[in-house]
């Protein structure tokens, strides 16, 4: 029945309620004349009407009283976890501040090799954390010396976010307006490198792959996962690397670009990537 | 609509920590979770442990809930997730037992197949056969079906639980019924034809 093609594809949606009226009454006319495709609904509709019912499903006993078991021993846990992911975040601030360390005195480094106690400054930075901030203010004063004797008071502002744009200012042009007056041989930083530095210093903390977006910004789109972690900033995803490109994909449709996401390659390479989603 | 607002109440409340409207919402869905999940995991030792995962996760992530899709919709979303990942994780892949229905040589030139049970045992044997063959249905039909028949969502509201566009709903849907009552005719469950008028009303 040539007839019954163009109505196949309408069977279902007629039986789901998802056709106009105007389509539903044209099935309901085709089916008045059709025996198959009368058989088809007759079927799908006895099909709906023994079909098993969720109120007929035994749940198990105490069902309920484990979830919230095992609910309450996760509000516990986070609250641990909140600690812990604190001190998670140092070591990566640390490795972080080396990479921008390094970048910072690469034009340095060919002239003196002092690569360890930048790494040592950078650990020692991290234990004092509370210093940090005073030495910045010391800091500004005296930057360019600092960064040409490699002096452990200028290292020490480098770890925590904030602190590692001070350290991108350090050779910035605006924030040093006469740098090149004061030291000209000292700026042997490129602007081309200043300019890197400071593209990296604000995702320095990220050394797994990762993407930051807003609650709103996320949407449900992470609403399939539990977070990994809650963090104080907000909660934090392990994606794989085919989720994370996916969720690329589906930010991309929603026309979201966010700055410094993690490309799909970046999360390839290693093996997934992170997601925080701070509230909006 | 009274229901509705309690459940958007309990939501709110858990969203801000309440432990209690939690629990209220864990009693309010569970049923539905685990009628889910048990057909999702084929065991229902396999169900409560995907169900207290699927609720877990809702726990943990009804603070970014937005609640423009509704919270059953993203419930099942979980729940979903949650079994497949416990297959995954277990290497628990059921092989589909009974006939293998993935094969569209669609029987439509079968008559009248009209089924109305006439009464309740009718009905019920009905009942295990389908349980029967949504057994053997890939998860993927398994799922889309009990999301239509059982928690009655509409397609958009499939599309959002389960991350498909509509056009892949309404075939997956169409796919999933056709290999049901196929395997129903095969089991020999359909119940002698009835009077063979259009029964031309959506339920
Ligand atoms: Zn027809």
């Amino acid at each position: 029945m040539k007839h019954c093609e163009e109505f196949a594809a309408l069977l279902d949606p007629y039986l789901d309620g998802e056709l106009s009226p105007e389509d539903a009454a044209r099935v309901r006319e085709h089916l008045a004349g059709c025996d198959r495709c009368r058989a088809y609904v007759q079927a799908a509709l006895a099909i709906r009407d023994a079909f098993p019912a969720a109120e007929d499903v035994e749940v198990p006993e105490g069902f309920a009283d484990g979830v919230m078991a095992a609910v309450r021993a996760d509000s516990l846990r986070q609250k641990r976890r909140r600690t812990r992911w604190a001190k998670r975040l140092a070591p990566l601030v640390a490795c972080c501040a080396v990479v921008v360390l390094a970048v910072s005195l690469l034009p340095q480094l060919q002239r003196n090799t002092a690569v360890s106690p930048a790494q040592d400054a950078a650990e020692t930075a991290l234990l004092d954390e509370g210093d940090a901030s005073a030495a910045i203010e010391n800091d500004s004063g005296a930057q360019v010396p600092a960064q040409q004797d490699l002096d452990p008071s200028a290292k020490q502002a480098l770890p925590s976010p904030s602190d590692s744009e001070e350290g991108a200012g350090q050779t910035s042009p605006a924030d040093v307006p006469d740098s090149s007056a004061s030291a000209p041989e000292a700026e042997a930083v490129s602007p081309e490198a200043a300019e890197r530095e400071a593209i990296l210093a604000p995702y320095s903390v990220q050394s797994t792959p990762s993407l930051t977006l807003t609650a709103e910004e996320a949407g449900d789109l992470l609403s399939g996962f539990a977070p990994a972690e809650e963090t104080e900033d907000g909660l934090l995803y392990e994606l794989t690397a085919a989720e994370y490109s996916d969720l690329l994909g589906r930010l991309e449709q929603e026309g979201l670009t966010v700055a410094g996401a993690a490309t799909a390659e970046e999360a390839a390479a290693a093996g997934g990537a992170m997601v925080l989603v701070v509230p909006s | 609509m009274k229901e509705q607002t309690r459940e958007h109440q309990l939501v709110m409340a858990a969203k801000g920590g309440d432990e209690d409207a939690f629990a209220a919402l864990v009693r309010l869905y569970e049923k539905r979770v685990f009628a889910l999940a048990v057909r999702m995991c084929g065991s229902r030792e396999d169900a409560a442990e995907a169900a207290q995962e699927a609720f877990l996760a809702a726990w943990q992530g009804l603070s970014f809930f937005r609640g423009d899709a509704s919270f059953s919709t993203w419930l099942y979303r979980l729940t979903s997730n949650a079994c497949v990942d416990l297959l995954r994780r277990e290497g628990r892949h059921r092989s589909a037992a009974g006939p293998s229905l993935d094969d569209e040589g669609l029987s439509l030139d079968v008559p009248d197949t009209a089924l109305s049970p006439q009464d309740e045992a009718e009905r019920q044997e009905l009942r295990e056969a389908i349980d029967r063959g949504l057994a053997a249905l890939s998860p993927e039909h398994r799922q889309i079906l009990i999301l239509r028949e059982m928690h009655q969502l509409s397609y958009d509201e499939i599309a959002e639980a389960l991350s498909l566009d509509a056009g892949t709903v309404k075939s997956r849907i169409s796919r999933a019924r056709r290999q049901l009552r196929n395997f129903l005719l095969k089991d020999g469950n359909f119940s002698p034809p009835a009077a063979s008028k259009a029964t031309g009303k959506e339920g």
